[in-house]
């Protein structure tokens, strides 16, 4: 079974508020009326009335249809709970009894796998990017490099501070090398980051402090850059803060989104661009003399794709899915078939 | 803490910000929407209301007895750093002291909710009496009740918000600037059509309609007889919730164990024991076009039972107030409290503590008619066509899109 499917499910636990409320309300003949005014799924509060009928039966009680305690409970919801009344009639009588219990943080388990992407890694906290190193996948966040199977971590010298924090990771034989806007550091595995006094390069820019772009000379600043083909030669694509996206040739288009990225194939080197509108997806594209042709279907996500970058034959993209609020990592390839 | 944003568009950085607001503002530090933007709190609620760190970066509670430790190296506008003994003194009506880095209260409540409100927010005065924040934007202009500016806060801890600047402009909100471009952000009046998006907020204002003086049987004829229904589907255009109790659904879980009844029959005979009741006067906010609207609604309704209840715009002599109160606590208890304070009902008690507490009291005070829930109305604003990622008054992730 899935990790977070079965976690969901522990979470969803009814049996400590089912046995509190059962005590609260039990009496040796009851009628007992459920209903579920809760965002909970049909399933799932079938769970929650069996658990509370259970409760009832362990303390003796006799669930009838017709006695002269009548109970109605209700399983409603507050932004922070789930809450179960339930309003108990002994002739003139009524009662009211409330027991609450915390709406668990993962409700539903992550959407399933899609063509052309496999996935990494998945965790509670963002994540800017990831690197195979030693067989293991290292997980660049915001403040340290995790090695994700075993939990160990190391602190980046300073924390990626801007407000649309990004960074990339990348393995170099046993050193880990974390980009970040602040700086450049290098790690082994489970150990600290050090600064480095080398420039990010990568993106054939330079990062802007404090910013989440890049600038290079006179040029217009881009959020990322990628390099392609067109009919045999390279070439590099910038992806604007002003919604274009350039070639160092001067041709330019809009569509696309903020991050870009090139990736080997057997037909050449494509480029994958996120798509600007909902659903959140990423397309690969041809370049054909100096302008963009879709190349196959997009890839759609759960949520809003938070990084794309290129790590030569495939590309790593993060996502944040929308549901569940968790990040998955997925390695993006692309098959051509001539 | 900031996370990196969607790459299908990621945020552009510069621009002003033109905002409009309804209330006027005279304390840029106080409960309102610009404490929002000049100031932290030592925490923040996410999406499902629980407490994340901001200004604090951890808490304990032990013995009734919250630590609250420090986030090192913030600084205030002023460039003084934020120290426990300057948190402290800021929340000193919470008996707050420093202990180090850390600052110390003593409350049996959930306190860390209660600290992500804005009346909690950490500032201080500087010399020359300008009040001081250390949230994403400092101020720079203030005409009181009139007018202020903001500009960025480039040193803000959580990294630098994307907007170089805020305008903010009080005491209007016209849809007709908005629809003109001459602003991007105004505070929404849900009684009219609006030809631009509307960002909706949870229900938070209780509408409702509070009198000590009147006869009991004459407060609950008139409750009998208000059509809530069309009060929320005709007016209000199905925005927020019919309300039959004070605290709304979402912050209880329990609100449909008050179920709003409407029996005009029984307002009938209520009014009959009266032989003849007088007139009634119900006062509102005349700035309140809502309440304009509910108010005459609730004129309409009462007459069907044979009471005259005469509207009066202003906060003059009247039988009955209809009155619009916030809620800004996510504890039930201390909101309740605070409805009733707001509606010039003060519980005499301490606040509930318990959910089974809160709602017994809750029972208590609708069971006179002192108070008669009638909706739960959400803050809304609309949005220009430039504005992205709104999500709340911190307007520390908002961007504008490029034309």
């Amino acid at each position: 079974m899935d990790l977070v499917v079965l976690l969901a499910l522990l979470l969803l636990d009814f049996t400590g508020p089912a046995r509190e409320l059962a005590r609260k309300i039990a009496a040796p003949e009851m009628v007992l009326s459920q209903r579920n005014l809760s965002s909970l799924e049909a399933k799932d509060f079938a769970e929650a009335r069996r658990a509370l009928e259970a409760e009832l039966r362990a303390r003796g009680a006799k669930l009838v249809e017709k006695a002269p305690v009548e109970a109605r409970v209700s399983l409603a919801e507050s932004l922070r709970e789930y809450v179960w009344t339930a309003e108990i009639r002994r002739g003139e009588e009524v009662e009211t009894a409330i027991v609450t219990m915390k709406v668990p943080a993962a409700k539903a388990p992550a959407p399933g796998v899609v063509v052309d992407r496999k996935l990494l890694w998945e965790q509670e906290q963002p994540m800017l990017d990831t690197a195979m190193i030693g067989g293991q996948l290292a997980v660049l966040e915001p403040d340290r490099i995790v090695l994700a199977l075993q939990g160990t971590s190391g602190a980046l010298p300073a924390r990626a501070a801007g407000r649309d924090p990004r960074g990339r990771l990348v393995a170099e034989g046993d050193t880990l090398v974390a980009y970040l806007f602040e700086g450049v550091c290098r790690a082994k595995p489970g150990g600290n980051c050090l600064p480095s006094a080398e420039p990010w390069l990568l993106e054939g820019g330079s990062p802007a402090p404090g910013r989440n772009y890049f600038t290079l000379g006179n040029a217009p600043a881009f959020y990322t850059s990628a390099v392609a083909e067109d009919r045999g030669r390279p070439v590099r694509l910038y992806a604007g803060v002003d919604g274009r996206t350039r070639l160092a040739s001067g041709e330019s288009w809009t569509g696309w989104g903020s991050d870009i990225a090139g990736v080997e194939t057997a037909c050449g080197r494509l480029a994958l661009a996120t798509r600007p509108t909902e659903p959140e997806a990423i397309q690969a594209y041809r370049i054909v003399e100096g302008q963009p042709v879709a190349a196959g279907d997009p890839v759609e996500f759960a949520g809003p794709v938070t990084a794309l970058w290129s790590t030569g034959a495939s590309a790593t993209a993060v996502a944040r899915n929308s549901r569940t609020g968790r990040y998955a990592a997925f390695s993006l390839t692309v098959t051509c078939s001539r | 803490m900031a996370v990196a944003a969607s790459a299908a568009t990621r945020p552009h950085y510069g621009g002003t910000l033109r905002v409009q607001i309804r209330t006027r503002v005279t304390e840029p530090g106080a409960d309102d929407q610009l404490a929002w933007l000049l100031c932290d709190r030592l925490v923040r609620l996410d999406a499902r209301g629980e407490p994340q760190p901001a200004l604090a970066v951890s808490w304990q509670q032990e013995a009734g007895r919250w630590k609250f430790r420090l986030r090192s190296g913030v600084k205030f506008h002023d460039g003084s750093p934020l120290t426990a003994a300057a948190a402290a003194s800021a929340l000193e009506s919470l008996g707050a002291t420093a202990q180090g880095e850390s600052i110390m209260i003593r409350s049996d409540r959930p306190l860390a909710l209660e600290l992500a409100r804005p009346r909690y927010s950490v500032w201080r005065r500087a010399a020359e009496g300008v009040v001081v924040g250390t949230g994403p934007f400092r101020l720079t202009e203030f005409e009181p009740g009139q007018r202020a500016v903001f500009a960025a806060n480039d040193e803000y801890w959580e990294g630098r918000p994307y907007l170089d600047s805020v305008q903010v402009e009080m005491g209007r909100a016209q849809a007709l600037d908005l629809e003109l471009g001459k602003a991007d952000v105004i505070e929404a009046d849900l009684s009219r059509p609006l030809r631009f998006p509307v960002r909706s907020g949870p229900p938070a204002d209780l509408l409702a309609i509070a009198s000590s003086t009147l006869d009991p049987r004459l407060r609950e004829a008139i409750a009998h007889t208000i059509d809530r229904a069309a009060i929320h589907g005709v007016l209000l255009r199905k925005q927020g919730a019919i309300a039959g109790g004070l605290l709304p659904q979402w912050l209880t879980g329990y609100a449909h164990l008050f179920p709003p009844a409407r029996d005009v029959a029984r307002a009938r005979q209520r009014v009959a024991e009266l032989h003849g009741p007088p007139p009634v006067t119900l006062a509102y906010d005349a700035a309140d076009a809502v309440a304009r609207a509910v108010a005459e609604r609730v004129a309409v309704n009462a007459r069907e039972a044979g009471v005259l209840v005469r509207t009066v715009p202003g906060g003059g002599a009247a039988d009955a107030r209809l009155v619009r109160a916030r809620i800004t606590s996510l504890d039930p208890g201390l909101a309740l409290a605070e409805l009733m304070a707001a509606a010039g009902q003060p519980l005499n008690a301490a606040p509930a503590a318990s959910p089974e507490a809160c709602y017994l009291l809750e029972r208590s005070l609708l069971q006179d008619f002192r108070i008669i829930p009638l909706v739960h109305l959400p803050e809304a604003v609309g949005l220009g066509p430039r504005v992205r990622n709104w999500t709340g008054w911190d307007l520390a992730g908002v961007w504008l899109s490029t034309p």
